[in-house]
């Protein structure tokens, strides 16, 4: 009997070590001699036992940055493949400028290969794939800014170990995706809405899934909620054509762990669930910790404006033109089905005085598929042909970033669309989704923010006769 | 008549004697960019010292950090000699208080 005992607890703990080093990552220090030299090399190693894994991942929209435009409205049947690689927003716009598309050197520095630094690219080569940048935890890994490789500069100084870095691959952490995700738009902060480096160490009040278990949070990593399938990482981009799967609260917050199940007043929060978003009354603000980019105004670039401080960010730069800046913003409020409005690439602007719809999402109040969601309302300006009315793409980066021609940098980006020779800036609007940085409960959404006089909502525009605690909601009997 | 001019002398003392106070005791906010000269990360970790190359004057800065996102850079050689960094900082007590440290890199 006592032996029976001994073996059960023998192999009980010999599967929860099994099951621990799963989850930690497999050691890799000793399947690697070591000795690399370029990013290849690594991918190489990498290849012998993960061939699968490469092969999955270059079905991703992370490797091929476009996908069936599942997302936008109108073009559920498309056949043709849109993402960052053909598309445009109102950031730094394009990597399609310049000839061969020299711009992918600069942009690319954040596709996870080795490479692509012109249009052509051989998408098809698993010896390119970068397995470092989402899985390295040690030898501070860093891809060049320019060249779509490793930074050799780094490893030259000695603060970069290729080495090291091969031989800690594990599970991406936060620090991991923020390489890219955190920097978006161009540096720290600037793109998505409560989205940022400082999220890489953080405390509950600033994201009670990401906030340090010290400080009462989860310090959940991104794949915990963007749960990932043979490298098909979950998540829908507010800004994007396609994805690759979808990320939703109710994923984890279901059955025991409904939401509201212990709240005082939890069937009347819930009464709102037909119509509003979890994030919509658990985000009340974003970027808390540094501001985030509100508005970018390119045709400002190469004038000589003084630039002030926002926020401890500079309001202008020569060569990208004058921002505005936001912290702790209170979100706007837009309905969502599901789907988005996007600007494509050639589309025709019917009224160039009203501003561009670059991404907004589609739904009204009507739409019982919708619900009300929270948004960084980004503004801005960027050039239109004047005779065809398109947006155009040009060369920012060795071009206009150089000279501050725009004519130059239009011409240069004519290979992708023809430009007349003509050009005139014309407003953006884009709406970017604010899903991070969800607030300890006991700073949701309270009653009065929104009703009984509560400003928060702006209830005609979200076409409501008036506060639906007074006018009734939109099931209710008219 | 002497009573108004009284009142108004001891609401004046009283108005330089705050103001004086909130001198000495609020810190001074400094901005600048500067390149890294020098990091010694301190012996427990818990902090470190940069000399920052203010690029607008040459002169050379002691920054006191101690937050941990920072030191964490430091530790790991994504902030390194030779870096530009936009840093805020609050000089108190004779020393310079790191608030914001960062790389000014973008593309």
């Amino acid at each position: 009997m006592n032996l029976k005992r001994t073996l059960l607890s023998v192999a009980i703990l010999t599967l929860v070590a099994a099951v621990q080093t799963a989850a930690a990552g497999e050691d890799h220090s000793q399947h690697l001699k070591g000795g690399f030299k370029s990013g290849p090399e690594v991918t190489k190693a990498c290849l012998e036992c993960h061939e699968k894994q490469a092969t999955d991942f270059m079905k991703t929209t992370h490797w091929n940055w476009k996908g069936t435009p599942n997302h936008v409205k109108g073009l559920e049947k498309s056949t043709k493949l849109y993402g960052k690689a053909n598309m445009l927003n109102a950031f730094c716009t394009s990597i399609q400028g310049g000839k061969d598309g020299i711009v992918h050197e600069a942009c690319d520095k954040c596709h996870a290969g080795y490479g692509w630094t012109r249009t052509d690219y051989d998408f098809s080569n698993k010896n390119n794939v970068d397995c470092l940048i989402c899985h390295a935890q040690k030898g501070n890994y860093q891809r060049a800014s320019v060249g779509c490789t490793v930074d050799m500069k780094s490893m030259e100084k000695g603060v970069m170990d290729l080495d090291q870095a091969a031989k800690s691959v594990g599970m991406p952490t936060r620090k991991n995706c923020g390489y890219c995700h955190f920097f978006g738009g161009g540096a720290d902060a600037v793109k998505h809405a409560g989205l940022d480096s400082t999220l890489e160490k953080t405390t509950k009040k600033q994201d009670v899934h990401m906030g340090s278990k010290a400080s009462g949070g989860q310090d959940m990593a991104c794949q915990s909620c963007h749960k990932t399938k043979e490298h098909k990482i979950g998540g829908a981009s507010s800004m994007m054509a396609h994805y690759d799967s979808r990320v939703a609260c109710k994923d984890c917050h279901s059955g025991a762990k409904a939401p509201h199940l212990k709240s005082k007043n939890g069937a009347l929060i819930n009464n709102h669930l037909a119509a509003v978003a979890c994030e919509t009354c658990h985000i009340p603000v974003f970027n808390k910790a540094q501001a985030t980019k509100m508005s970018w105004k390119w045709s400002d670039v190469g004038k000589d404006l003084q630039s002030e401080d926002q926020f401890d960010k500079e309001t202008f730069a020569k060569k990208k033109g004058s921002f505005t800046w936001g912290q702790n913003v209170t979100p706007v409020y837009a309905w969502y089905n599901g789907k988005i409005e996007r600007y494509m690439v050639g589309d025709k602007i019917k009224d160039p005085k009203k501003p561009v719809v670059m991404t907004r999402p589609v739904g009204d109040i009507k739409d019982k598929t919708a619900k009300i969601y929270p948004y960084k309302l980004y503004t801005g300006d960027q050039p239109m042909d004047s005779k065809y009315k398109y947006l155009g793409i040009f060369q920012q980066y060795k071009s206009l970033w150089d000279d501050f021609s725009w004519d130059k940098a239009l011409k240069s980006g004519s290979d992708i669309l023809p430009y007349s020779g003509k050009y005139e800036f014309v407003n953006t609007v884009s709406y970017i989704a604010a899903s991070h940085e969800v607030s300890p409960k006991e700073e949701a959404l309270q009653c009065g923010e929104c009703h009984m006089g509560g400003k928060r909502m702006d209830w005609k525009a979200l076409g409501y006769k008036g506060d639906p605690m007074k006018t009734g909601g939109r099931a209710a009997k008219k | 008549m002497k009573r108004l001019l009284s009142i108004m002398v001891l609401a004046g003392m009283i108005a330089c004697g705050v103001l004086s106070f909130s001198k000495t005791a609020s810190a001074e906010e400094v901005k600048m960019i500067g390149v890294i000269t020098k990091i010694e990360l301190a012996a427990d970790g818990k902090s470190a010292i940069a000399v920052l190359k203010d690029v607008k004057s040459g002169e050379n800065v002691t920054i006191l950090v101690s937050d941990e996102l920072t030191l964490d850079k430091f530790k790991d050689k994504r902030i390194v000699v030779d870096d530009e960094i936009r840093c805020k900082y609050d000089n108190e007590g004779g020393k310079n208080n790191s608030k914001i440290f960062k790389k000014t890199a973008g593309c």
